[in-house]
Formats: structure tokens, sequence, C-alpha cells
């Protein structure tokens, strides 16, 4: 027995008598035996790790792409195989439909299928939670103080806030990244890393693009091994170098790996080549970041930050790290959406020299992750205590039941959909669409049309959804002209043969005017404070049929002046009504 | 002798040190959901049957004396003919259910009643082929709704609600019964339906705001189809939002529903302080609006909105509102204001000089144009009633009897 437990078998058999503070040391040291004890820095990572875990919760459903997604996820599901045509979007002549988000759309669809849209918020909220938790290890690794290793993926989050809080494939990416980055800093010493990453590539390359941004990563690692290899030991000895061989191997096994999807090496093609597409240049995240946005704010001030620590750093800059923020940084100018990245490649590079700016890197940590003793007693006093551990408890508790997310999975009580998607969704127009039996090819805004495919479950097929990379450039074009009411609009709807427009009063008012203008080829079929749908009439059903009277509507029912859109249920045919208003919840 | 203890250092005692968080964790956890109460914001279950009342308040001689509410009532009978779905919402509404008129054409007030519950009274009217006026789609009742293009129109419900309103102000109970073609339900079905239907971007809430105020008070909060949560203070904010011209019949059907729910606030005290100060504070920056747009004659024009006689652009009060425009914005003022607290009432002579004017107007316009726009006289002489402290139908039974006496000396 070790001395301790010898002063603990004192302790607990010391006869009655004492004072109270003696035996609530005694007691305490009793039950403190029976919970683990953790650190400040456990608790700190317990603390992060759930605050982000509310955060994210208070973010609802996003009304764009998500719901696209799950239109693909459904039609792979119930189909039981990969189209090779695209069902939703329109397809250029020979044009193959690789679809590079399968699994992800399954498995969104099956989730929304069994657990309903809280249980895709769940979802949203946990992968985000990890991808976190990958940033903090990937920290981690990197022999810094897990307190600093935390900070780090706070400044991650934070980083990452204006595209982690909408729920997308790239989620998946976001966990993938940093654990590629955890393999890289594990590869020196282990070789197990060559096992695991390829198949963490495998399975990332059927759920989102951003797996090539991993071989980018790896890319990086090998050129700095390369160079450094060649600056030592001379270019005909680069081979000889264990790390360029290990991460070569790597890389090179991680490629294959995602050659096995169903679309085998054209997917490889198809990601690269995806940012070319000429629609893409009207979508706002894919502009250069500019410094007047959120976006441009943080991924500027970061640089900043980059820059002072450049001057200040008591840690070395490798080759490697230079390498990746050079690379990522200029991605991130080029195209607002690559933020998501460098918010994960920031903090990973950076948090080793804050930490060693202020102190922080551990001077015993060695490669491997710190693990403790099996036989290692843990002292009652010091950092560790069980007191954190109650306290840990607690924050997790409070989370769960703060958090919206979590008070539905602990109460049970599942809440309705239009509770947890944004205020954009268009819930009540998708509602009204499958009243009236709307069906046929219609105009929508793209920021509604994604949900209302969704939602029509196929019988309703907008002209343009948030896919767009999906639709010839000529649609693209059609849709924006219509949208705008610009000049050839009439012919838009002739040519698409559009059975209905769905119109939002502010993005298309100038269209809404359009038709007031020829009333008698369009009806209003319904009206609400968000939008209008409107039924594009055909030609003979303008024509009154002989013996029909048409009572006029009392000018008491329909307001002041006369109507230049003919009205059906229950609208009001004249004066515009204004958007909701902003604040409305 | 000392105890030997074992060292705490086998695979389940860690096992046991790890799991015991875990455990607490989910005991607080089943602990909060068992304790958790389950507020059902679902208000709709329990209703109570009658309908709210809102009293008359004044009695004011000189906006109408007996004879002229007589002869302005005499006027607006409900009209004759075939059946018009919105014509008989306001004949009902003016004349209530107990109306009884000696002229076989004219339908008296159990009849319009019955052609909104009954359907086999509402074929009979408006004829075997008319599609019903209610169905149940996904288990709400929905009215038919007015279209331009329907060959049965004149029989749809212009109005989202409109008819439940209707019905509410003609003091019907929600256990009475609604006969459908297609089966069997009551008011209270019609009123769940409506609510559940409700949502905060409707086009149109005037009449459902005004069915909730007189049926479902004091029940403070429902939940609609979508499952959104549909307070009383968030309908109260949607009906202060919009611009006030903005809405049928220039927007004054948003004042009726709120001063209905000021007055029936009166009596049940549903409405929050912020809710409640800030419905005084808008009705009172209307009457005040009122006050300084009234035309000389009397009555009001589509400037009222700004507050001023004209309505700022090139032609003047007198162009640029037809004698229509006139009655609809007159009548409506004058028919809210007499509902309205006394917090925001205008002075009375605005209140006399709009009712004479109204009284003149009804007296002197011709046939057609009374039989083409019958709702909004049947409003305006609704206010009038209302300013005498009348019920439409006796003061026009006692204009009757009193020509009775007059040609029998």
């Amino acid at each position: 027995m070790s001395a301790y437990d010898t002063a603990l078998d004192d302790l607990m058999t010391k006869p009655s008598g004492e004072s109270f503070e003696v035996r609530a040391a005694r007691r305490i040291a009793r039950w403190e035996h029976w919970l683990p004890q953790l650190s400040k820095a456990q608790l700190s990572l317990i603390g992060v790790l759930c605050a982000i875990f509310v955060l994210t919760s208070l973010f609802p459903l996003h009304h764009t792409d998500l719901w696209g997604h799950l239109a693909y996820g459904r039609h792979i599901v119930e189909n039981g195989t990969l189209p090779t045509v695209d069902p939703l979007g329109e397809a250029a002549a020979g044009e193959t439909f690789t679809n590079v988000s399968w699994l992800a759309q399954a498995a969104g669809y099956q989730l929304w299928k069994h657990a309903g849209p809280g249980g895709l918020q769940l979802a949203h909220v946990l992968l985000v939670t990890l991808a976190i938790g990958a940033v903090i290890l990937a920290i981690r690794v990197q022999r810094v103080a897990l307190g600093w290793a935390v900070a780090g993926g706070a400044i991650a989050y934070l980083l990452a806030m204006p595209i982690s809080g909408v729920i997308r494939p790239q989620l998946f990416g976001m966990i993938g990244l940093p654990l590629t980055l955890v393999a890289l800093s594990l590869l020196p010493t282990r070789r197990l890393p060559l096992l695991w990453l390829p198949l963490m590539f495998k399975l990332w390359c059927n759920v989102h693009g951003s797996f090539v941004l991993g071989f980018v990563v790896i890319g990086c690692y090998l050129a700095s091994g390369v160079l450094a290899a060649a600056k030592q030991q001379g270019l005909s000895s680069i081979w000889k170098e264990m790390v360029v061989r290990r991460t070569a191997l790597l890389l090179a096994l991680s490629v294959a790996a995602t050659g096995l999807n169903p679309q085998g090496f054209g997917l490889l093609f198809s990601v690269l080549t995806f940012g070319n597409h000429s629609n893409l240049q009207s979508i706002v995240e894919w502009h250069p970041t500019v410094l007047a946005s959120l976006t441009g704010g943080l991924f500027f001030g970061s640089l900043l930050v980059t820059g002072i620590l450049i001057r200040t750093s008591r840690r070395r800059f490798s080759i490697y790290e230079v390498l990746l923020l050079i690379t990522f940084a200029v991605a991130t100018l080029l195209a607002m959406r690559m933020l998501t990245w460098w918010a994960i490649i920031w903090p990973v590079v950076m948090t080793p020299h804050l930490a060693a700016v202020f102190g922080g890197v551990s001077a015993n940590a060695t490669s491997r992750l710190p693990l403790r003793s099996k036989t290692e007693i843990t002292p009652l006093v010091g950092d560790r205590t069980a007191m954190n551990t109650l306290i840990a408890v607690a924050i997790v508790f409070v989370a769960l039941v703060v958090s919206p997310v979590g008070d539905a999975v602990v109460t049970g009580q599942e809440r309705a959909e239009a509770m947890v998607v944004s205020d954009e969704t268009p819930v009540i127009l998708a509602d009204t669409i499958d009243r009236l039996e709307i069906t046929g090819k219609i105009f929508a805004p793209m920021k509604w049309a994604d949900y209302l495919l969704w939602h029509a479950d196929g019988s309703v097929s907008p002209l343009v959804f948030s896919h767009v990379h999906r639709i010839t450039s000529n649609t693209w074009q059609d849709y924006q002209r219509l949208g705008q009411g610009a000049e050839g609009w009439a012919a838009v709807i002739a040519r698409h043969q559009l059975t209905h427009l769905v119109l939002d009063h502010e993005d298309n008012h100038r269209l809404i005017l359009r038709l007031r203008e020829q009333a008698d080829a369009y009806r209003v079929v319904h009206r609400d404070q968000r939008g209008l749908i409107v039924e594009v009439l055909p030609p003979t059903a303008t024509e009154l049929q002989p013996g029909e009277q048409h009572v006029k509507k009392s000018e008491h029912a329909t307001g002041m002046a006369s109507p230049s859109v003919k009205v059906t249920k229950h609208s009001e045919p004249t004066a515009t009504l204004p958007a909701r208003s902003s604040n409305k919840s | 002798m000392k105890r030997t203890s074992q060292p705490i250092s086998t695979v389940a005692s860690q096992l046991l040190r790890w799991s015991l968080p875990v455990i607490m964790l989910l005991a607080a956890c089943g602990i909060y959901r068992v304790t958790r109460v389950s507020t059902s914001d679902d208000s709709l279950a329990t209703l109570p049957n009658q309908p709210n009342v809102v009293p008359v308040r004044y009695d004011l001689p000189l906006v109408a004396t007996d004879q002229q509410l007589f002869e302005v009532l005499n006027r607006v009978l409900p009209p004759e003919g075939p059946a018009h779905t919105n014509n008989y919402v306001h004949a009902l509404r003016l004349w209530g259910p107990q109306a009884k008129f000696a002229n076989p054409k004219v339908p008296d007030g159990a009849t319009m009643l019955s052609y909104f519950l009954d359907d086999a009274t509402f074929r009979k009217l408006a004829g075997n082929n008319a599609p019903p006026l209610f169905r149940e789609t996904d288990g709400l009742i929905d009215s038919r709704a007015w279209q331009e293009a329907d060959p049965h129109n004149r029989t749809g419900a212009v109005h989202v609600d409109d008819l439940l309103a209707t019905l509410a102000e003609s003091g019907v109970p929600l256990d009475a019964p609604l006969k459908m073609r297609d089966g069997v339900a009551t008011v209270g079905d019609l009123l769940r339906s409506a609510m559940r239907r409700f949502h905060h971007e409707q086009h149109e809430y005037e009449w459902t705001a005004i069915s909730y105020a007189r049926y479902l008070f004091p029940a403070k909060r429902w939940k609609n189809q979508y499952g959104q949560p549909i307070d009383l203070d968030g309908l109260v904010d949607e009906l202060l939002e919009q611009p006030l011209p903005n809405g049928v019949c220039g927007g004054t059907h948003r004042l009726e529903a709120l001063v209905v729910l000021a007055r029936i606030d009166d009596q049940v005290g549903a409405l929050s302080r912020r809710s409640r100060r800030k419905l005084i504070q808008h009705l009172g920056g209307v009457s005040q609006r009122l006050i300084a747009a009234q035309q000389l004659e009397g009555y009001w024009t589509r400037s009222w909105t700004t507050g001023s006689q004209t309505s700022g652009e090139e032609n003047t009060a007198e162009t640029d509102s037809s004698l229509y425009e006139r009655i609809l914005l007159t009548g409506h003022h004058l028919e809210w204001l007499a509902l309205a607290p006394p917090e925001v009432q205008p002075p009375r002579e605005v209140i006399v000089r709009a009712g004479q004017w109204l009284v003149r107007a009804l007296l002197e316009a011709g046939d057609s144009e009374l039989r083409d726009r019958y709702g909004p006289c049947t409003h305006a002489a609704r206010a009038l009633c209302l300013w005498r402290g009348k019920d439409p139908y006796h003061a026009w039974r006692q204009g009757q009897l009193r020509d009775v006496v007059a040609q029998a000396e």
C-alpha cells in the first residue's frame, strides 16, 4: 500500500470525538474516490463544447440548400439507386450527373424520416460540436496545453460562425479536415494514420467535395517534408527520409480510397472543376472576400493577428505551416465560402504560436496523447478534483436543458417543423401549393425553391433552386430575367411552360407590376404578407363562356380602386401589402 | 488494527468511477423530464360556449332622430332576389337572427342564419347546383371563397372568417350545429379550424381577430396547424403594424377588430398592459387624424389616413372620392367609434356631423346604388343605431308602429 492509502485509511478509522472539519474532510475524501477527477483544462474543454452545443442549437434549419439535399436524398432512398440523370435539376445535353454528397443526402433524409426536423437540428449541432472537438484535438497533438487547445477551438468556432450556422454536407468536411491535420501530426511517430485516414477519405468523398482540401493539406505536408529533406540532405536523399515516404504513401492511399465511390475517379474531376461553373459567379459566397462583410472582417482580422504573431512568436514557423497559411489565405481571398476551411487551418496553425507567446506549451508532452498510467493514484490535492467533475456534470445538464435541441431530446417533445425552420422558410406558401394541388414547372425565388421542391415531393419543379450548377446558363439567365421583370420576361414563362409563379412582394416587385399590366393572362390564387402565387392562364381560359355571368365582386369587399389583376381566394387586388417587418420572429 | 482497502485500480472500479457522472447526468435529465410541466398551449380544447358581447354605450339623438333611423333602416332591409352570401352576412349583422319582415320576399333573420348553419336552407336559397358553403378538408372546416371566374361566386365568402365573425356577432353559441353537405359539425369546430389555420403571414385577419375576441377571450394563446404558437400580444401587434390604409375597406375593419378586442378586454382582462397601451394609443392617433381630416359636410374620404382634408394630390377632396366611397368610409369609421373606449373618442360635434351627413346620404342615394353597395350601407345604418344605443330591428319596428299610429290618427 502506498503512503497515500495509509493516510486515507487513518482518516477513515479515526475514532469519533473529532472536530467537524476533520469529520467533513474524511467524508469528502470518501466520496471523492467514487468520482473521476477532472483538471481545470478538461473542465474548460467540456464547458466550451457545451457552449458551442447551445449556441449552435439556436440556429434554425436554414431555408435554402438543406431542402434540396433532402430532396435528392429522398430520391436516392426511395429508388434505392443513384440516379445517372439529374432527377431534380436540368442537365445540359450529354452532361453526366455526378452527385458528390449522395451519402450525406441519403443519411439526412433517413434522419428526417425517423427523427423529423428536430433530428436534423440535433445532427447539425452534433456535427459542429464534433468539428470543433476535432480542431481541439488537432491543436492538442502538437504538444499544446489543453487550455490553449480549447481556446483555439473557440476561435475556430467564432471564425466559422457565418457558415457553420447552416446545416450542409460540408459540415462533414469540417470534421475531416482537422482529422487530416491530426493524422499528419501523428504520422512521424505512428503508422496507424496510414490505415484510418484513407478510410476516412473513403467516407469523406461520398459526403462532400471538400475531401480535395484534405489532399491539399497532405500535399503541403509532403512539400514541406521534401523541402526540408532537400535542404538538409540534398535532392538525391529525399526518399530516404521516413516522413517523406510515409506522407507520399498516405497521399497515394487517400487518393486511391476516394476512387472507391459509385462515381469512381470521375468524382475527383467533377469536384476540381466545380468552381468553374459560370452560374456560380452570381452566387455571393463564391465572390472574393471583401473587408466590408462579416466574413471579410473575420478573415482580415485573423490576418492581422497572423502578422503580429509572425513578429512575436517564440516558436518557429515551419514550412508546412507557412504553406498551409498561404494556400488557404489565397483561397479565402478568392472565394468567401473558403472561410469555412480557413477557420480550421488558422487556429490549428496559430494556436501553438499564441501559446508560445503567452506560455502554455507542455514541457513534458510527447507526440502521444497524454494517457495516464492505470496504476496512477489521482491526488486529491492540485488541479484535478472531483468537484470539477461535478461542475462538468452540471454544465452538461444545463446545456442540455437550455438548448432547444437538447431540451427536445431530454423531454422527448417533438417540435413542429414551422418552429425549427428559419423565418424565411415559405411554410405557408408550400402548404398552399399542396392544398391547391398545384403541379408542373413553377417559378419561385431561389431562396424558397429548395423548400418548395422538397415539400411538394415531386409535384412541382422550380425553374431554379440552390443547386445552380445543375442548370444550364441559359436557364439561369432566364430565371434572373423573369425574377426581375426585365425585358422578355413573358417569353421566359412561355418558353419554360411555367404553370405558376410564386413571388416575393419585395424581391419580385417589378414582375408583380408587370403582371398587373397583363391581368387577363394571370390569376392570383393565393396572397399573403410574404408573397403571391399566380396562375399562368392558358389563352382559352381568359374568354368568358356563353351563358356565364360573373357577379362583380362588390367594391365593398375589394376596397377602393378597381382591380387590375383578377382575384380569387380572399385576396386584396389593389395595393401590394408591405412585407413582414424584419423584427417579427 | 488497520483495515485493508483494495486499491482503486481495477478496471471495474474505473468503469464505475466514470459511469457515475453519466448516471448522475441521466438521473438529472430524468427528473427534469418528469417534473417538466407540459403546458398545453392549446386553449382551443375548452372554450366558453357563448360569445362575448360588446354592449352599446351611447345614445346621441343628435346623430340621428328616431324617424331618421327608421327611414334609413327602411332603405337597408335584407335584399330580395337570389341569395348573395356577402349581402346576407351584412344583413344578418345589422338585423340580427330575431328579425322578421312581413314581406315574404325579404329573408328574415332566422332564415339568413339558417342559410349559414344549414346546408339544406343554403341549397334552397342558392340553388341545388351551388357548391357547399362549408366543407371539411384535412380535418379543418373552411368556407368556399369568392372567386371572380366562378359562376357561383355570389354565394361564396368574400373575406377570411367573415362568416364566423358574423355568427359571433349574432350571438350564435359554439355548440350550435353546423350542418354541412357532407357531415355535421358545430360552430365550435368552425372556430377551431379558423384558429388552426391562422398564421401571422395571413393576408386578411380582421375577422379572425373579431372571432377570436368574441369566442376565445380570455384564452391568451393557441397553436396553429403548423405548430406555431399564436398569442394575443402577437395578434395585436399584427393589427397595429400594418399601415393605416392597408386592408379591407380602407383599413377600417382592422380598427373595428381593435376596438372589439379592447372592449372585450374591459370585461375579461386578457390583454397585457403593453398591448393595451399600444392599442389605445393607436386608436387615439387614428381619432386625431379623423378630427383633422373630416370634411366640412361631415364625411371622410381616403385622405383620412393623412390627417388632412385633402389627399395631397391635384384633385380636391370634393372630386377625388365618390359618394359610395364617402358612405363606406364614414359609415365604417362611425361604427368602430361607437364601440371605442371613451379615451379615444373625438369631440361629439365630429360624430354628430358625420351621423347627419350619413343620414342625408343614405336617404338621398338611389335604390340601385343602395342595392349594389348594400354592405357599406348596412355598416352606415348600424353605426347610426349604435350611436343611438338602439337595436336596429327594434328601432325599425318602433318606427313602423309610429307610422301605423300616425296613419290611424
